[in-house]
This record gives C-alpha cells, structure tokens and sequence, in this order.
C-alpha cells in the first residue's frame, strides 16, 4: 500500500487560515507594534480606561487603535498615525496655533479658553515617534496649559528622519488626561 | 530503561524500546533513536550547516552575554539558542557556497529599551573611543542604564568586552595593543540593559573610524 496516501511529507500539515484570521492577525501585529514603544506613556494616559491596571490600559488602547486608526485591506493593511490615541480622558484639550520644527528642537504654540474642567495648571506633554525607527520621546521640561508654548528636544536617532507629533495635556495629579491631538508628520 | 514519572501518562527519562525521554529546562522530550544515512547531504542542507555552524562558532564566546541579551527569552532555551534563533535568517551574506556572517545586521539584544543614538567610534592609537547621545528624552530609557559593548577583530578573530559605563557617561574609551596593528578589521556593537538587568535595548552597530585598515 502507498503510504504516501495517507501522509505525504510535502503537504503542509497546517490548514491554510481564513482571509479574516489572517486580516486580524495583521492587524493585531500592526497594532502592537506601534503601540509597543509608546508603553510608558500609555500606561499612565489611559489608565482610567485601564481601571488603574497598566497591562489593560495598553489593552483599551490597542483596541481603539485597532478600530479607529487602522486603514486598508489585508494584505495592505496600515495604522494610520494621525487617527492614532496615544492618550484618552475628559480634560479638554488645547488650540495648537503653530508648530516649528528646528534643528533637532521642536516647538509647539497654542492657546486656550479657558472652561471649568481644564485648569491653568494642567500639564502639557509633547511626544515625538518614529514606529519605523522604534524610538520615542517626549518633553523633559515641565510645561503648563497657562505657558502656550512647549519646547522638545528630538531624540538623536530621529535626526534626518521623518516621525509623528502628538500633544496631551494632564491633570497634575494624573488623574485626568485629555485625548491626543496628532500634530502631523514632520521631519527632524 | 524508562521509567514513568507521573504515572502511565506522564513523562518518562531514558530509554523504552525505540524511544528516549528526556527533560531540559523543563521540557519534557520525546526522541527517536537516531539513524544512520548513507545519502550524501543536498547542497542546500550543507548551506544551512555551514550556516548554522558560523553562527554558533561566532556566539560560543558569547554565552554569558547572550544570557543577557535575550533574557526574555531564556526560560525554556538558553541565551546562545535565542541569539541564532533571532540572528539565522538575517545574518548572513550569501555568495554562492561561500557564507559570511554580515557583521552589522548581528543583534547580540533584544528589547524594548530604546537605543542611545549618535553611537560613534574612532581609533586613536592604542584607544578605541567610543561616543554616544547620553540624553533620555524622558522617556525609555534611564541615566543609570548600563552600557554592554562587543569588541571583535576579524582578522584575528578575537573578542574583547569594554567596560560597563552608564548611559549618562555619554562615552568609554578602550586601550589595546592590539589596536596599534595593521590591518586591523574592527566590528563594535553596543547595547544597554537597565539597572535591575531586565530591560536591554536592540543592539546597534558602530561603524568605526581607523586611520588605516
């Protein structure tokens, strides 16, 4: 008998997965690699959706990504950066008035109106990312809603390189955040 | 002869009949007994065991480094394991029958501290100096993260280690002898593990500047 019949050595002994398993495969891949690097951050920007545990913040923040932020279809499916959270919350956000991006230093202007759930002394967080280089940063100087302005310094592997923008603010007890504002992608 | 641990379905170490139970870092293995092939190997098959055996020829001295690298890794392999696991399908270059390892693709780490940036490197006499962007832009990355380097001179085919700044020391300078000879093929990667050794960054290779090869 030819036993090749019942098991052949060349035939892949795994079913070949559906065109959906593999679209959210990809998109989970995708997702996670992304997010991956802005963990310290999201850890504490959405904490409250994450019920003050840091493994389900960056779990309700991979979710929203893979809702809102993904575009295309399987094979060629994207993250869009500029429908990315990386922060979520009810503290009213802020009007970015100007970006200027110099030599390894950028600088965002904005301006307030002042309402009852933001206060003056909510703190402002300026974060660069690049997902290809795998490399963040942010703002080490404090700034406040009241200042208008913030100042980062880019990360030197960000040199030459063209990386996303994104501004929150902050309660100074970080117990309220407000959602990201994309700044759009620019070039260090 | 075997015998079974945990009763008629658990693991077994030794021997029964044409089989051998074995357990590593605790994995319980089952394996055939080997077999003998007089059918000479495929060129293909003697690729991949020149491929593989370079491989782990380079890493050997490596072990204790490795360990630290792939960290994250080690429960159920050692250091060495997941290093040729990460490495095989991208650190090769492939002319034909003729395999070299492609020195700046070799990853000796692997996590989700981020890199330092700016890395340079230049030989000055006898000293190796080596710079790199000492910032943490707030974000990860720490000041008291530790620097690891690989030193490995291709001609000679030796390694050395440099010391272990800290990352806000922002440069290490390293002195040999042999640094004074001719030719002289230097590979220099750095990577840094944080203070408590369980976040490393990738590792990042450091062309370096000679004033002759």
């Amino acid at each position: 008998m030819d036993i090749d019949f019942f098991y052949d050595r060349g035939k892949p002994k795994k079913k070949e997965q559906s065109y959906g398993r593999l679209a959210v495969q990809q998109r989970m891949r995708l997702a996670m690699a992304f997010l991956h690097p802005l963990r310290p951050i999201i850890a504490e920007s959405w904490l409250n959706q994450g019920k003050g545990n840091r493994s389900k913040a960056f779990g309700q923040a991979l979710k929203a990504l893979m809702q809102e932020a993904m575009e295309g279809h399987y094979p060629d499916q994207r993250v869009a950066a500029e429908r990315v959270r990386i922060s979520s919350g009810l503290l009213p956000a802020i009007h970015v008035e100007d970006v200027v991006c110099g030599d390894r230093v950028l600088e965002v202007y904005f301006s307030d109106e002042s309402t009852p759930m933001g206060s003056s002394t909510d703190e402002v967080v300026l974060v660069v990312y690049s997902p290809e280089v795998g490399v963040a940063g942010r703002n080490t100087e404090t700034s406040f809603r009241k200042d208008g302005h913030i100042r980062l310094r880019i990360p030197a592997q960000l040199q030459s390189r063209l990386f996303h923008a994104y501004l929150f603010l902050h309660h100074t007890k970080k117990k309220q955040y407000s959602k990201s504002v994309y700044l759009g992608q620019l070039e260090g | 002869m075997g015998t079974l641990k945990d009763g008629i379905n658990g693991p077994f170490r030794g021997k029964a009949g044409s089989v051998i139970g074995s357990n590593w870092r605790k994995i319980n293995y089952i394996k055939g007994l080997p077999r003998k092939t007089k059918r000479p190997a495929s060129t293909d098959q003697l690729l991949e065991r020149r491929k593989f055996a370079l491989l782990n020829r380079f890493f050997d001295p490596l072990s204790g480094l490795l360990e630290i690298g792939f960290r994250q890794f080690t429960s159920r392999a050692t250091g060495k394991n997941a290093a040729i696991r990460y490495n095989y399908d991208h650190a090769f270059l492939i002319d034909g029958s003729q395999v070299t390892l492609d020195y700046p693709a070799l990853q000796f780490s692997h996590g989700s501290l981020f890199t330092a940036g700016d890395e340079q490197a230049h030989v000055d006499g006898d000293t190796l100096h080596i710079t790199w962007d000492p910032e943490t832009y707030g974000m990860g990355r720490s000041m008291d993260d530790v620097a690891r380097m690989v030193i490995y001179e291709e001609i000679r085919e030796t390694f050395y280690s440099g010391g272990r700044p800290l990352r806000y020391e922002g440069a290490e300078q390293f002195t040999n002898e042999l640094l004074t000879l001719r030719p002289l093929k230097l590979h220099l990667w750095l990577f840094f593990v944080d203070r408590a050794g369980k976040q490393v960054s990738r590792t990042t290779y450091i062309p370096i500047a000679h004033p002759e090869s």
